[in-house]
Parts: structure tokens; sequence; C-alpha cells
């Protein structure tokens, strides 16, 4: 398997560098979206004076601090924008992403739960090592040792993520039981009309009226769902190494995240987007 | 030369990389590599009433004040908000009543003069 002839070799066995340039097209597009919609939903004038998150910023940075990203924030926001472009592109892309980078990273001072930041900072880290990232918007492919090094690192991260994910699920009895799922569903039947932008969720009616009532039942039916991700983010990366399996697994991975990009559309782009286009890493 | 002094610091690197990976399954404290998504929350269900200095009541939608794609909300969080709220003169006071549902199940909360007791 190329994964571990390439471990075996310190990173001296060739790849395709195309793999790595099919990521970076797919990461420059994903971050162009995730950077163009946080322009919107409030998001250009979220720190504007007296709202809730200048507020929080200030509490959290302290003023002299939260005043330096109140006066960067807007810039930022668009020269992010236009780096994430330029890198899909294959324009100047090493210093597309060291725009991009800084740029993302500025969400860890604001957003609650940043783990999506977190993943695009890793994934992103780890295409900055690539010695051929191309030019242009063609993939070049070909044998060589250039991102050899830096497909195997994003091989890696998207494992850990599966992994350590499976366990924190694995660990916490309110996602085995079923609880949570059915908690979220339950919690998004009662509320959902008084959630500022409702096409932040896409959950199907029939999901609503059949297992968001919080009853045994429905806790039974999401405890079958909670054990199927489980199980689905154990086997993932090891069927996406085999080349047998490959195909299969690419399906099966399609289908989760489509199904949880379903639940919060908008919030999952990043996180679903990028997590899928590693898979291009792990294909030999 | 150039090549193995290469391959030994991308060696390097990655071992790194995969002891902190391993760290985030024991645990040592840390945010990074721990990937903690979709697996425990605290959701709030709570309607709220505000009373503003000049003694009108309107309802108050505590959900308007979440990031946009989130509705996961703890006692704190609330606390949070019912300040920011009360503290910049939108309101006097602010009472309401609901339901908390966490890993503990379901319990009922309570707002009293802007201040949550479960």
């Amino acid at each position: 398997m190329w994964f571990f002839d390439a471990l075996a070799s310190g990173f001296q066995h060739p790849t395709d560098p195309g793999h790595l340039q099919w990521f970076r097209i797919i990461f420059g597009a994903v971050l162009t979206a995730r950077f163009s919609l946080a322009f919107g939903q409030g998001g250009w004038d979220r720190l504007n004076p007296g709202s809730l998150s200048a507020y929080l910023a200030e509490q959290r940075l302290g003023p002299a601090r939260a005043r330096l990203l109140i006066t960067f924030y807007r810039p930022a926001l668009i020269a992010r924008t236009a780096a994430a472009l330029a890198l899909a592109l294959g324009l100047a892309p090493r210093l597309a992403l060291l725009v991009i980078l800084p740029g993302a990273a500025m969400e860890l001072l604001y957003l609650k739960s940043p783990n999506a930041i977190r993943y695009t900072l890793l994934t992103g880290t780890c295409l900055l090592f690539a010695r051929n990232l191309g030019h242009s918007p063609i993939v070049e492919h070909g044998l060589s040792t250039a991102n050899t090094w830096a497909q195997c690192l994003l091989v890696l991260i998207t494992t850990d993520i599966y992994w350590n994910s499976a366990w924190q699920k694995l660990r916490s009895a309110q996602f085995r039981s079923g609880l949570y799922l059915a908690q979220w569903v339950h919690t998004y039947t009662q509320v959902r009309d008084q959630l500022p932008y409702r096409r932040q969720f896409a959950v199907p009616g029939l999901v609503r009226r059949h297992a968001g009532n919080l009853t045994a039942r429905d806790v039974r039916r999401w405890r079958a769902v909670a054990a199927t991700v489980i199980t689905a983010e154990i086997t993932l990366p090891p069927a996406l190494l085999i080349e047998q399996t490959m195909p299969y697994a690419v399906v099966a991975g399609i289908a989760m995240h489509a199904a949880f990009t379903c639940l919060k559309p908008r919030q999952l782009i990043t996180f679903s987007g990028l997590t899928l286009g590693t898979y291009v890493a792990f294909a030999a | 030369m150039h090549t193995s002094v290469l391959s030994a610091v991308q060696i390097a690197i990655s071992l790194g990389l995969v002891a902190w990976m391993i760290t985030g399954f024991t645990p040592l404290p840390g945010r990074w590599l721990r990937w903690k998504m979709f697996c425990r929350a605290t959701f709030t269900i709570i309607s709220l009433t505000g009373t503003t200095k000049d003694g009108r009541t309107e309802p108050v939608n505590v959900y308007d004040h979440l990031s946009p794609g989130s509705f996961i909300l703890g006692p704190p969080q609330l606390q949070t908000i019912l300040d920011h709220l009360t503290s910049s003169g939108r309101y006097d006071r602010i009472d309401g009543h609901g339901r908390v549902l966490s890993a503990r199940g379901e319990q009922t909360v309570e707002v009293r003069g802007s201040r949550v007791v479960l």
C-alpha cells in the first residue's frame, strides 16, 4: 500500500503530485464558499459597537486587543476571500495560503466552536508543506516525491479526525444512548420558528414528526443512528486506503457527510467539503 | 545528504504530530485534535418576557442572539445573553420559564428578575 511504502521510505516513495493539487483546488473552493458566506447573516456587522459579539470580544481579549480585532476584521474578510479564490485557481498558491491561514485563524477569536477552523488550519498547513502545488487550474499528473509527505500528513489528519471523533462519541453516554441526537432534533422542532436564519437547517419534516418527540421509541431510533455513525467513523480511514474497498468507502463517506450536512448545511460546508476533499489524498 | 536531512526533518515532524494526536485520546488538557463534535451538549427551550424601563412588556427571543446555525444553549450562556440585554439598557428585567435538556435528562428552568434559576 502506497501509504506504508511512503512511511517506510522516509517519504521518498514517489506519488502522483496531482492528488495534492486536486486537494488545493477543493480547499480553495470550499474556503471561497465559507469566506463569501461569512459576509452575510450579520457577518459584516458582527463586531459593530454595542453588539453581543463586540461585548464578548472585549470580555475575552481585553479592550486593546478587541479594538485591534474590530479594526482589522472587515479588511481581513475581503483579503482572505480573494486569496481563497486565487488558491483555487492556482495563482500564487503559497502566497494565497499565507493570507488564507491567518484569515481563517481570526475566527478562533470569536467563534464558539471552532473545530472547522482548526481542521482548516491543519489541512492548510499540509498544503504549505507540499512542494508542487501547481500553478494553474490544470492538474499535472506524473510521479515524484514532491508531495508525498504532505499527502501522508493529510491522510494522518483525516484518520485522526474520524477516529478521535468516534472515540469522543463512544465516551459520551449522551451520544451513545441516542439521547443527544433525540434532544437535538426535539429542540430544533420546538424552537425552529424562533431561529433567525431558518435556512441554516434542512431537517426533513418526516424526521421532525417521527423522531422529534423525545419519546423512548425516538431515543431508541437515534441510538441505532448513533451506532452507525460511530462504526462508519472507525471503518472509513482504512477502507479509504485499501484500493479494493476505496470506491465503497467514498460512497459511504459522501452519504454520511450528506446526512450531517442536512442537519446544518451552512455550518458544515467547510467541514464536510474539506473532509471529503482529503479523500483524494488516500488514493494511490 | 540533502535528501536525507529533509527526510529526517519530515519524519521528526510526523512523529511529533502522531504523538500530539495520541494525547487527544487521553484526559490530558488541550483543545486541538480533540474532535468533540456533535457528542454532548445542553439545550434550553425557553420563552422569555422583557420589561422595559417604562414598564411595557414584550417577548424576548433569546435564539436571536446565538450565532447563526446554532441553537445549543446552556444556562451559563443564557445568563450571559440576559446580562447583555439588561446591561445595554434594552430591558429593565427579563422573566420566563422553560426546560433544559442535557446528559442528565430533562429539568425545568426559570428566569426570575433576569437571573437563571435551575
